[in-house]
């Protein structure tokens, strides 16, 4: 990948994954003030605000952030199954969004729960989002400490590919070519 | 995210050839994160198919509103109907 368009890449995977990361941080919040405001009307707005918002900036995010991570770990040495830390931050994020997705259905009733006049608000307060939110943060800042610290670890798929590239480097009248 | 001033190539040991590829074996923080992973899956997997008490099935699945005059017990529910 050319640097310009792997830099471009790299722009694309840490907004994505940051502004993942914050629309969580968002989410928590109105997670506690679900569970601890006495305004019965803030309790209900939070709880029906809550799926249209996750639609429209969790979901979306988490997506953007898988895409991006593997078209610029594809694009660069690291590829994607050559270290181990690339790989967990694939299970990381892929697990992270399965588990997004089946969690939509819990906004959903609580939307429906929040909706329903006649149900008392007691019913109405989950503390589900909270706890969600809280591990949502833990595994998204565990990815992005890998990201940075980048902790040694190579496959045995990375290990034969670099085994193949010493190969290809030693043989006789080999070329070198730069990494770029 | 992938720092392109981190990359592999870079980061060669003082014979020249790339410290990560000169480590025989896994890593110990990645069979402890395998591990992880794995208890993190199996939870996940008990919490979507625990039974009537817990969460059912349809917990996490869930778009039913419920009957209109019928509250939920009183305290926070864990996830959903369930």
């Amino acid at each position: 990948m050319p640097p310009r368009l792997r830099k471009l890449a790299l722009v694309a995977h840490v907004t994505s994954s940051v502004g993942w990361l914050g629309a969580v941080v968002a989410f928590l919040a109105l997670a506690v003030i679900g569970t601890t405001s006495q305004d019965p009307a803030t309790v209900r707005g939070v709880y029906l605000v809550m799926e249209p918002t996750a639609w429209y900036t969790l979901v979306p995010l988490a997506f953007a952030a898988l895409l991006t991570g593997i078209v610029q770990s594809l694009g660069t040495p690291w590829g994607l199954f050559r270290h181990y830390w690339v790989l967990f931050k694939l299970l990381i994020n892929v697990v992270a969004t399965v588990v997004l997705l089946i969690y939509m259905g819990t906004f959903r009733s609580m939307a429906h729960r929040a909706a329903d006049p006649e149900a008392e608000l007691s019913s109405v307060r989950d503390f589900s989002p909270v706890l969600h939110s809280v591990l949502a943060l833990v595994v998204l800042l565990l990815a992005m400490a890998l990201a940075v610290y980048k902790p040694r670890g190579v496959t045995p798929f990375g290990q034969r590919k670099q085994g193949a590239q010493r190969e290809g480097r030693s043989a006789p009248g080999a070329v070198s070519v730069p990494q770029t | 995210m992938v720092d392109p001033s981190q990359e592999p190539a870079t980061r060669k040991t003082a014979d020249g050839t790339s410290g990560s590829a000169t480590r025989a074996g896994v890593p110990r923080w990645v069979k402890a994160g395998f591990v992880a992973l794995v208890v993190v899956l199996l939870f996940v997997i008990m919490h979507l198919v625990a039974g009537p008490g817990g969460h059912g099935p349809g917990s996490h699945f869930g778009g039913q509103a419920p009957p209109v005059g019928v509250s939920a017990p009183d305290g926070p529910s864990t996830g959903g109907i369930g």
